[in-house]
């Protein structure tokens, strides 16, 4: 298993140089990357320091683009020499589709962290990208035995975050900087967001100027579960320490965090510059509460052919108000199945009428129909075909 | 002369007749699993069956959606309920995921549309997914109707061969101010999928910015209209225009219809006015909504965007009074959702002409007693009057701007 980081600077570059495990580092550039800060001189320059040091360095084009947008990049891309890169990891299946055409030798490491959390997406993008996928990155709401499964039977190597902040929110608008004063406005804003409903946690909101983007207040950390799936063959594992950067460095002590990942985890957890967790690693139960949130009714089961009518209302002592959904003969019902579950008999002496005062017999499709008051029973009662 | 589709949101069989009653070429709606819409009433096979029976008679289609990115797990009977589709004869499905479009087309001849929750954004993506085989391609909110033009063009340039690419936009209502399906708020906060069906919302709230600052609802988007990009739409080719809001009510679902398909109408004959487009406008207005604005139709949503309010909707310039159930010659059955009283001034709104306006001098129970006044989800009845003849069933009522709000309603109950 390989380390990854971002960088922004000869001093990262030289950090990393340090770690054994580390092959490969991450550069940002303005015009791709959604947090990216480096001028396109810088980039190129750093990614031939990176080779001096026998790092790849790995273009980020992680932005989401409208066609406008788009087409502005490509037409500045077509100046640069990608294969300057190891490799380009991209989020928009677009700019994926771009490089296949474009840059068919450049590697994609494809960023499928929103969604695809299932085998099926994840083999379908090995199909549609073969030949020039070097790589998944893989989401962090998959839990651990899954990871180990797709790291096991995916034909791609795949890669996870292993410590950094967990993106919530990645809107193009400018969310923020009408809301903070002049002099802290670098084009790079960031400030904590506190909502009431939400516990008052401290949000971390971030503006630069691809968008605006909200993260989790606790850092995403499983460096000290990395056993099961060092085992599975896990390709590389991403710190992520670009919030814990100051004048250009995006990788502070990462030497010193990638040596205490093998040799004391659990106090670098411990001693972790924020709260650190790692929410779906174990279990992913955000569906669980789908069934409690769900329509309570316990007669849905019985909308079927034998459910002739439906009550719409009516007046307690006096009337019943239904909804004719299927046609049928008043001598095929006797029952009616309350929204409880329970049932009630329809007794002999009540009468049908329609909306014209008239006794009647049968019921036709969608025709309003009134019957005498027949206790228990509330709009959403059924009314069943013998 | 050409009309782009018409595309309505059906959250329940209601809605679903409302809306094709109201000029819908076409609604979606969800099944009970695999939508985004976990609370939502979402259709059973049987309600399905009849929804899809209702709309092919009147000539309207049916789309389901199965827009959420499921997990492993969430496919055990995923297939099984694909050939259901398909038996029932839906048009087409709305999926995000890939791993999920795989699965239907291993297991049905289902026509797919790529949900704007894939955030597809650009010519290169639309490339990519018609490579995989998608129908028809929602594009993400955030694309311009000039830019989905070209991502057409671009298409038709590149495949001189094959049908033009159709391309669906949002015209109307709620947005996310995070691109489509990149929001896992919920997720982390609260525990619940998003993309599953269990968005809470978050980026509704009011949110502290500083400690000296008072709270903002800086995530929160207006709504979106392209009422005044009809137009546009026509010249650039979009085929569908939609309209957000499975949770949304009849009401709502009955004017954004009539009101889009009054101008889609008009603009094919030459015929949408500054006037008619106003009045159009004004019926907009009279649902709940957060203020309007045209979203990135023309250019991309920038300052002005976001909705500053913090509690809820706007109040429409009209309330919502209730539908009609049924007609006779004497008498129409209205099923209320606001209290009605003798005196009140009523609108009946009429899928293809003006609203009729009507002061209610009688009321009757269903069973003929005349009465004064009916509570909040009663049923009652007003004569058909002359001025009435064109009222049917399914059409909505809604309360003139004047009514004086009722202090006592009749006591009744809905049931024992």
């Amino acid at each position: 298993m390989l380390f990854n980081t971002f960088v922004g600077s000869l001093e990262d570059l030289d950090r990393c140089a340090r770690v054994a495990n580390l092959g490969e580092v991450l550069l940002e550039p303005f015009l791709l990357a959604r947090q990216g800060k480096l001028t396109e001189p810088e980039a190129f320059f750093l990614a031939e320091e990176a080779k001096k040091r026998g790092l790849r360095p790995v273009l980020v084009w992680d932005i989401l683009m409208t066609e406008g947008v788009m087409m502005q990049i490509v037409d500045r891309l077509c100046y640069w020499d990608l294969l300057n890169f190891a490799a380009i990891r991209v989020c928009d299946p677009g700019a994926a589709e771009w490089l296949m055409v474009h840059y068919p030798q450049l590697p994609i490491q494809l960023i499928v962290e929103t969604g695809n959390h299932n085998f099926e997406a994840l083999i379908g993008w090995c199909q549609l990208f073969a030949g020039c996928l070097e790589r998944l990155i893989l989401s962090t709401e998959i839990p651990e035995n899954k990871l180990i499964e797709y790291c096991q039977k995916l034909p791609v190597p795949c890669e996870v975050l292993g410590v950094g902040r967990i993106l919530l929110f990645y809107s193009p608008r400018s969310l923020l900087a009408e809301h903070i004063s002049e002099e802290n406005n670098q084009g790079f804003i960031e400030v904590k967001a506190m909502a009431e409903e939400n516990g008052d946690r401290p949000l971390p909101a971030v503006e630069t100027h691809q968008g605006t983007f909200l993260f989790l207040d606790k850092d995403w950390f499983i460096l000290d579960q990395l056993e099961g799936l060092e085992k599975a063959g896990l390709h590389s594992l991403r710190l992520d320490l670009r919030h814990f950067g100051k004048n250009g460095n995006l990788a502070p002590d990462i030497d010193q965090i990638c040596e205490q990942i093998f040799t004391d985890p659990v106090t670098l957890k411990k001693n972790w510059q924020t709260e650190a967790r790692s929410p779906f690693f174990k279990a992913n139960r955000t569906t669980s509460i789908f069934s409690r949130m769900k329509s309570k009714s316990k007669i849905s089961h019985y909308r079927n052919d034998s459910c002739v009518a439906e009550v719409l209302g009516g007046e307690s002592g006096k009337y019943i108000v239904f909804q004719v959904l299927r046609p049928f003969d008043i001598s095929e019902i006797n029952q009616v199945v309350i929204p409880t579950g329970e049932k009630v008999d329809i007794p002999e002496t009540v009468t049908f009428k329609n909306l014209q005062g008239d006794p009647i017999k049968k019921g036709d499709r969608d025709q309003i129909i009134i019957t005498d008051w027949i206790k228990k029973v509330t709009p959403g009662s059924l009314i069943l075909r013998n | 002369m050409w009309k782009p589709e018409l595309l309505a949101p059906a959250k329940n069989l209601e809605r679903l007749q409302v809306a094709i009653t109201y000029g819908a070429d076409a609604v979606y709606l969800g099944g009970q699993n695999y939508g985004l819409r976990a609370r939502a009433d979402n259709f059973s096979p049987e309600e399905l069956q009849r929804g899809v029976t209702f709309a092919h008679q009147q000539g309207a289609k049916v789309y389901v959606t199965l827009n959420a990115f499921l997990h492993d797990e969430d496919f055990s009977e995923f297939g099984d309920y694909c050939q259901l589709l398909e038996q029932l004869n839906v048009d087409a499905v709305i999926v995000s995921d890939l791993g999920v479009m795989r699965v239907i087309k291993n297991c049905s001849n289902l026509k797919i549309h790529l949900s704007t929750q894939a955030s597809c954004l650009n010519g290169y993506a639309a490339r990519l997914w018609t490579r995989f085989g998608v129908d028809r391609l929602i594009l993400g909110r955030e694309v311009s109707i000039p830019e989905a033009g070209q991502i057409r063009a671009k298409f038709s340039a590149e495949n001189p061969q094959k049908a033009p690419l159709e391309i669906e936009m949002f015209i109307h209502g709620a947005m996310c101010m995070a691109y489509s399906g990149h929001c896992t708020i919920s997720n982390y906060t609260a525990g619940r999928d998003s993309n599953r069906g269990g968005c809470i919302q978050s980026c509704r709230l009011p949110y502290q910015l500083s400690s000296e600052a008072s709270p903002i609802t800086f995530m929160s988007s207006k709504d979106l209209w392209g009422i005044y990009q009809v137009g546009d739409f026509f010249k650039h080719h979009i085929c569908s225009l939609k309209i957000e809001g499975r949770m949304k009510s009849s009401f709502y679902v009955a004017m954004t219809c009539k009101a889009y398909r009054r101008a889609i109408d008009a603009y094919s004959q030459g015929e949408l006015t500054p006037e008619l487009l106003q009045e159009i406008a004004a019926d907009l207005q009279s649902i709940p909504h957060r203020d309007y604005f045209s979203g990135s139709l023309e250019t991309a949503a920038g300052d002005g965007s976001v909705f500053e309010q913090a509690a809820g909707n706007n109040t429409g310039t009209h309330d919502y009074l209730g539908m009609v159930l049924d007609t006779t010659e004497e008498a129409i059955a209205i099923k209320l959702v606001e209290p009605l009283s003798v005196g009140d001034k009523v609108e009946f709104i009429l899928p293809h002409s003006q609203p009729i306006n009507y002061q209610v001098n009688r009321l009757f129970s269903v069973v003929g007693e005349e009465i004064n006044c009916m509570r909040k989800d009663g049923i009652v009845c007003i004569p058909k009057v002359p001025k009435l003849a064109q009222v049917n069933q399914l059409h909505l009522l809604r309360l003139s701007p004047s009514k004086v709000e009722i202090t006592a309603p009749y006591s009744m109950v809905t049931g024992s």
